[in-house]
């Protein structure tokens, strides 16, 4: 080992880059990595940036909930929060359990058949231990273990879902029922409706059972079993949904997972030692189709909420839905089968607050360095080609006196990244602002100078950790000469998305949402997916605070031609297209599940959102103009577009472990992770495993789920 | 700028620091592991702190009625001894305590078991245990990626969009009797409905329930023969999926859609196969 510590330059400052640079700069490495941080403007987050805006108003890239499935990503958070607390530092971000609170409620809409939409919630059963706690010795996450527990969730979440308010199991008139235990049951059963949920759910139970006793020689008789119940459910409740449609989300349910069940089974997932790698290559409706799922349950809100989290369309195209059957599955299976503690966790503020400003803090004491205004435009492979000789930059700014760039600034007492640059401290701030430099548009080239760094004289090692859709432009001789590259650049797709978020003086409930707060998914196009986000309102620096704030994204559809290098507009232009969208998504769908938002002329009430202090003296805008006071934008540059996995993509993601290149890992959510999913989650093992590319650690048995089906 | 003194990757060939050679370079989804760490870690007796486990739910939150709350927690301690007898028995094989051929035996003793105490709930679950046990046929095939396709997710949006935009904020005017019909195509690219309403059925009946008579040409010579009906979530009525045999001639083909138990059929199924090489709208 050499006596001096190996310098590691880390490209990117999202999830998987920061967890990189966590690992490396942990103490049990005694110093051997020396780390810097290059990053673009002015911001650690990447895609999970966050800044603070007029009011300290937080203002996302989009909006984000943690899952509780999110082991890794909550691990290193723990870790962070109890290092900073050993140094001293503990009051300033508080316990990791004040940053996330648990979260179970979830929501989905379908088209009802007379218009508008039905609601359909659910609460998810609170499950022992934290997201980030040791597995236990005895819960292997095999798939034996997932699809068992998975008929135990199935039967919870059945007997507790709601239908536009009203639990169909719980569902009866206690009148003239009597008080006794007996005559109460009795009463639910002639109405028909415990029964039929008790049937479907011991039909789960069972065959939980049954899963957990599988082996190959039993997998045709399982088989089997599975499709007679699939088939005798479907008879069940295909006789009463023209009659009855509130139990459809009784078969729909049944209908995928046993469809799921049945696909796993004849696929011979169970016992393949590529898990469920081996129907990556089907695209997940066409396969649930495959395997016996009705069309009907093709279309309901659960597969599309799946298809909505995971932005999976291809070119932002609704009409092109798109997501591989393996990582649908597993997506599912973690999702709802291997949370821990409660099946979301919210984030007490922003993204960029909660999660990189401790991350930064925590590793600036470790001594790691950190360089903003610092754009990637070229890793030069050596002239053997296995290896990076040198790494050129754009320096965007540099800072006055030579010093470090301090990024953060403080809001009702917690160091808060800004929406915008400080650019007090950057040389030529006054005419960067006059010009309006936008640091973050990869259209805007406009920089101070450049520089180029040399393997062993500036750096010895790289992780290379931007978003997949920068690769091209960030690394162009490497995709030019590598043909794995290319067809990695080529085939594993991503997808621009879009944000807006409003704060109102009226709450949810006073709109006509009924509480408590919920994540909808599955709504109306263009923005499927919103969240009530009250809950950060306290955070942010209000005279007088609104009384609900609400974020609300969605993919956003690509031009038929993408837009010049040279297109410096191009972001304000479809940044003015999401807000076009997002006054017409309030005027129109938003009148189905906010009522009172609407005036009696059938307007939307547009006062109802609530200004910044002090931006809109003496008053702000009236009418539909109020809205340019509220917060949107378009994620339209190639680092912030969101990785999709679309069937067959599998093999063209390349391994942080892959040694083609014998000083350069790579980290992102967008390479062979384990979980492929553009997710928190999939970004941190990604970052686990480059760290354990360059230094041995972590083990990849401690990457929670790596080698999980 | 800074500029290279020389060719990268030349001066810096000898002292490069390069990364160690990695024992494995992807995941490993066998399982192995996961049961090979699993089982080191209860030989080495080293339990892990126990997880803090999240405080149940405050009695004031169930939504289910305490007597439907406490049958459940019935079953589910039912489940849980046979969930446990399941796990023992897994766990038997694993290590050998079982022969290959005992396994089925042992399946059917535990869902026997569990088909006994589950009646209990529910007479409709012993039809369903009876059928699981009854059958037994192995052997299974699947098509190959990329052989079938479904139809993309159908609008969620457009009638409140229409409503929006006409100004009037109103939503599309509803049938009172009809029942939409949405009709997809399978092997005919360019196909077109001239249908898209049907009657109700008189009673509640099932989509398989509706059936339509082989879709003739007008001259009678050619038929389509396979029609299939789904309940449509999305958009409510029904979904008509018709497989258009190859070499078909183009034209209109029609026929009565019928609903068993009833006389008057729900009206009439209309689609139209454009000439070989011409995509229609629509």
């Amino acid at each position: 080992m050499s006596e001096r510590p190996i310098r590691v330059a880390v490209i990117g400052g999202g999830c998987a880059a920061m967890t990189a640079a966590w690992e490396l700069t942990k103490p049990e490495h005694g110093g051997k990595f020396d780390v810097t941080v290059f990053q673009e403007g002015w911001r650690l987050g990447g895609k999970g940036a966050s800044g603070r805006g007029p009011s300290g108003r937080i203002e996302e890239h989009g909006l984000h909930i943690w899952l509780g499935f999110y082991d890794n990503a909550f691990r290193m958070m723990r870790e962070c929060h109890a290092e900073l607390d050993g140094r001293g530092l503990g009051a300033l971000y508080g316990d990791w359990r004040d940053a996330w609170t648990p979260k179970n409620d979830v929501a989905l809409c379908s088209a009802a058949e007379g218009g508008g939409f039905q609601r359909w919630m659910v609460r998810m059963p609170p499950r022992a231990g934290l997201p980030g706690d040791p597995r236990a010795a005895d819960e292997p996450f095999d798939l034996q273990y997932y699809l068992s527990t998975g008929f135990d969730m199935m039967r919870a979440v059945l007997l507790d879902m709601q239908v536009d308010g009203h639990g169909v199991v719980s569902e009866f008139d206690p009148r003239g029922a009597g008080s006794d235990l007996g005559g109460r049951l009795l009463a639910m059963v002639r109405m028909g409706l415990f029964a039929s949920a008790a049937t479907v759910a011991e039909a789960a139970g069972l065959l939980a059972v049954l899963v957990r006793s599988v082996t190959p020689a039993s997998l045709g008789n399982l088989l089997v079993t599975a499709e007679s119940a699939a088939a005798w459910m479907r008879q069940w409740i295909e006789d009463r949904w023209i009659a009855d449609s509130k139990h459809r989300y009784l078969w729909e349910i049944a209908d995928l997972t046993l469809a799921s069940l049945v696909g796993t089974l004849r696929h011979g997932v169970l016992f393949n030692p590529r898990g469920l790698e081996v129907i990556d290559d089907y695209e997940v409706r066409t396969w649930l189709r495959m395997n016996g799922a009705s069309i009907r349950a093709l279309q309901s809100p659960f597969v599309r909420g799946l298809f909505d989290l995971s932005m999976g369309y291809v070119g932002g195209d609704p009409d092109k839905p798109s997501l591989s059957a393996g990582q649908g599955l597993r997506g599912l299976l973690r999702t709802f089968f291997g949370y821990r503690g409660a099946f979301m966790w919210r984030m007490r503020a922003g993204m960029g607050d909660v999660v990189f400003a401790p991350l930064y803090t925590a590793m600036l004491e470790r001594g790691a360095k950190f360089r903003f205004f610092h754009r990637l435009t070229d890793v030069v492979p050596g002239e053997d080609g296995d290896h990076v000789a040198a790494l050129t930059f754009d320096v965007q700014a540099r800072i006055k006196g030579g010093k470090d760039y301090a990024p953060l600034f403080d809001v009702k007492g917690r160091p808060c990244w800004p929406s915008q640059p400080d650019l007090d401290q950057l040389v030529g701030g006054r005419k960067i602002a006059a010009e309006g430099w936008n640091f973050e548009s990869h259209w805007d080239r406009r920089r101070d100078s450049e520089l180029t760094l040399r393997v062993g004289e500036d750096f010895d090692m790289v992780v290379l950790g931007v978003g997949l859709g920068a690769i091209p432009h960030v690394a162009p001789k490497i995709v030019a000469r590598d043909p794995r590259w290319r067809a990695m650049c080529d085939n594993v797709t991503t997808v621009a998305s879009q944000a807006f978020q409003i704060w109102l003086d009226e709450d949810l409930a006073e709109l006509g949402w009924p509480g408590p707060a919920y994540i909808t998914g599955a709504f109306a196009k263009p923005f499927d997916t919103w969240c009530d986000m009250a809950h950060v309102v306290p955070e942010e620096d209000w005279r007088s605070p609104p009384r609900a704030s609400v974020y609300f994204c969605s993919v956003l559809r690509d031009p038929p031609q993408p837009p010049g290098d040279g297109d410096i507009d191009y972001p304000a232009r479809r940044a003015e297209e999401v807000r076009e969208s997002a006054e017409q998504f309030l005027l129109g769908p938003m009148k189905h599940l906010w009522p009172g938002a609407f005036g009696a002329d059938g307007d939307f009430r547009w006062d109802i959102l609530k200004a910044p202090d002090g931006e809109h003296d003496p008053e702000p805008p009236s009418g539909r103009a109020r809205f340019g006071t509220q917060y949107w934008r378009a994620n339209v540059n190639p680092s912030d577009r969101y990785v999709i996995h679309p069937p067959g993509s599998w093999r063209y993601r390349i391994s942080p472990l892959d040694m083609s290149y014998d000083n350069l890992t790579l980290a992102g959510d967008w390479t062979d992770s384990g979980f492929h999913s553009g997710c928190v989650e999939g970004a941190v093992m990604s970052g686990l495993l480059a760290a354990h590319a360059l230094s041995g650690l972590p083990l990849l048995e401690e990457i929670i789920a790596y080698d999980h089906p | 700028m800074t500029t290279p003194k020389d060719a990268p990757g030349k001066a810096a060939a000898r002292a490069r620091v390069r990364r160690k050679p990695l024992v494995r370079t992807g995941a490993d989804r066998s399982g192995a592991s996961v049961r090979a760490a699993a089982q080191a870690k209860s030989q080495a007796g080293a339990a892990e702190p126990a997880a803090p486990a999240m405080p149940l739910r405050n009695p004031e939150e169930w939504k289910i009625d305490e007597a439907v709350a406490a049958s459940v927690k019935t079953a589910y301690d039912v489940l849980a001894e046979s969930i446990e007898q399941g796990r023992r028995s897994a766990e038997s094989f694993r290590h050998g305590g079982y022969n290959i051929r005992d396994v089925p035996v042992d399946v059917r003793h535990m869902a026997a078991n569990l088909l006994r105490l589950a009646r209990q709930l529910s007479e409709s679950t012993f039809e369903i245990c009876e059928a699981l046990l009854s059958q037994q046929v192995p052997g299974f095939q699947s098509p190959p990626p990329g052989q079938q396709g479904v139809p993309p997710f159908r609008p969620t949006v457009e009638k409140d969009l229409a409503g929006f935009t006409s100004g009037a904020g109103q939503s599309a005017a509803k049938e009172p009797s009809g029942m939409r019909l949405t009709v997809q195509f399978v092997g005919a690219p360019g196909a077109v409905a001239h249908s898209a309403s049907l009657s109700r059925p008189h009673a509640p009946t099932a989509a398989r329930d509706i059936t339509v008579a082989p879709l003739q040409s007008r001259d009678g010579k050619a038929a389509i023969k396979v029609v299939t009906f789904d309940a449509d979530l999305a958009g409510g009525g029904l979904v008509a999926t018709v497989t258009v045999p190859a070499g078909l001639p183009a034209g209109v083909y029609s026929g009565a859609v019928h609903v068993s138990g009833q006389a008057v059929p729900l009206g009439m199924l209309v689609v139209e196969l454009p000439q070989a090489g011409q995509k229609q709208g629509g």
